[in-house]
């Protein structure tokens, strides 16, 4: 009984914030594949340490933990794999009638570009993207306050030289 | 398009999903992480190898034959240390399975960590079984209780010297070869993380 209202407690915490999970998938998988199974893989994760969650930090924050590190850890790219778990498709409902055929062009050369970040400064970009605080991403990333926005201009050079080569 | 125009139609389109999954099937389902695989062999060997080892000592216990042979005795001890390594496999990938619960770093740091340890302990380790080994190997010559051992005690002592010195300096290496067999890439990825977050 416990179990099944953690469990359902649990769900609602993910539906919450599920959009989070879904853009760390969309960064680190290459394929819809990879993105399922890293999906797959980050949900087990949060499940398994929902139990421990306290509430000392906020439950962004600790999405965002256990996500990225799943994705840069725990994860590989599999090749020519049998995908087994029933997601259906793990999709963004984008405004496609908001975006004119250049901005669309645009933003998958901007994911593009961010594709070939390293894993740590993909995080960067990532938290940098959803309005996170420095402090947040601190926190989050262990890396100082400092530190974080110098990476993050070398990170914005990096990018306009990228999508200015392609 | 700068970044800054990008966070805009990041924070403006991406703000819903038609992804639709089954949390229950999702949560019971095999993961397909890489150490997975590993830790699936490691349960598979740590069960199977102390089965294989009381079989192989009733099967002496019960062979007239076989009963007073130290060389057929010797796999069981074997077979253990075996299952203790690979038991002990598992256990650090189970550790190393186990969600973040501090920052990113911290547990890439801590992570490693692990690993390294784990890797030097095995060498340590693994020095004193051969030393334990060849300390038995002496006394059962120096008893006369192997026949199977007479070429050997007859080598000269300087030689067999050399050879318990060649084994020993070979040794970490060997063990070394071994252990980054089966986490050196991991070792490595986590080593190039630690160094991305620098």
């Amino acid at each position: 009984m416990e179990n099944y209202n953690l469990q359902e407690t649990f769900a609602k915490q993910l539906k919450t914030h599920e959009l989070m999970v879904y853009k760390i998938c969309r960064l680190y998988g290459k394929s819809e594949d990879d993105q399922k199974d890293l999906f797959q893989e980050i949900v087990i994760q949060l499940w398994k340490a929902f139990p421990k969650f306290r509430g000392e930090s906020k439950f962004s924050t600790w999405l965002y933990r256990i996500g990225i590190n799943v994705a840069i850890t725990q994860y590989r790219k599999h090749k020519n794999r049998i995908y087994e778990t029933d997601i259906e498709s793990i999709k963004f409902e984008l405004p496609a009638d908001e975006l004119s055929l250049e901005q669309e062009e645009q933003l998958q050369q901007m994911y593009s570009a961010i594709s070939q970040l390293n894993d740590i400064e993909k995080a960067i970009v990532m938290l940098y993207l959803e309005d996170r605080s420095y402090d947040e991403m601190e926190e989050i990333m262990g890396i100082s306050n400092g530190n974080l926005r110098v990476r993050m201009n070398r990170i914005k050079e990096k990018l306009r030289q990228i999508t200015k080569t392609t | 398009m700068e970044l800054e125009d990008f966070k805009k139609t990041w924070n403006t389109s991406l703000t819903k999903t038609t992804a639709s999954y089954n949390l229950d099937e999702l949560l019971t389902k095999k993961t397909q992480g890489p150490l997975q695989h590993l830790k699936k062999k490691y349960f598979t060997q740590a069960i199977l190898l102390p089965v294989v080892a009381i079989f192989l000592s009733i099967f002496n216990v019960i062979t007239p034959a076989l009963r007073n042979r130290p060389v057929v005795w010797i796999a069981v001890p074997v077979l253990v240390i075996l299952t203790y390594f690979y038991y002990r496999s598992y256990t650090l990938i189970k550790k190393m399975e186990q969600p973040a619960t501090t920052n990113i770093k911290s547990h890439l740091e801590n992570q490693l960590g692990i690993l390294q340890l784990q890797g030097k302990q095995d060498l340590v380790f693994l020095r004193g079984l051969l030393i334990f080994f060849i300390i038995c190997l002496e006394l059962l010559m120096f008893k006369n209780l192997v026949p199977e051992y007479n070429a050997w005690e007859q080598t000269n002592l300087w030689l067999r010297i050399a050879v318990y010195g060649i084994l020993l300096i070979i040794q970490p290496y060997i063990s070394n070869h071994f252990y980054q067999l089966n986490f050196g890439q991991h070792i490595s990825k986590l080593k190039d993380l630690v160094s991305q977050t620098a």
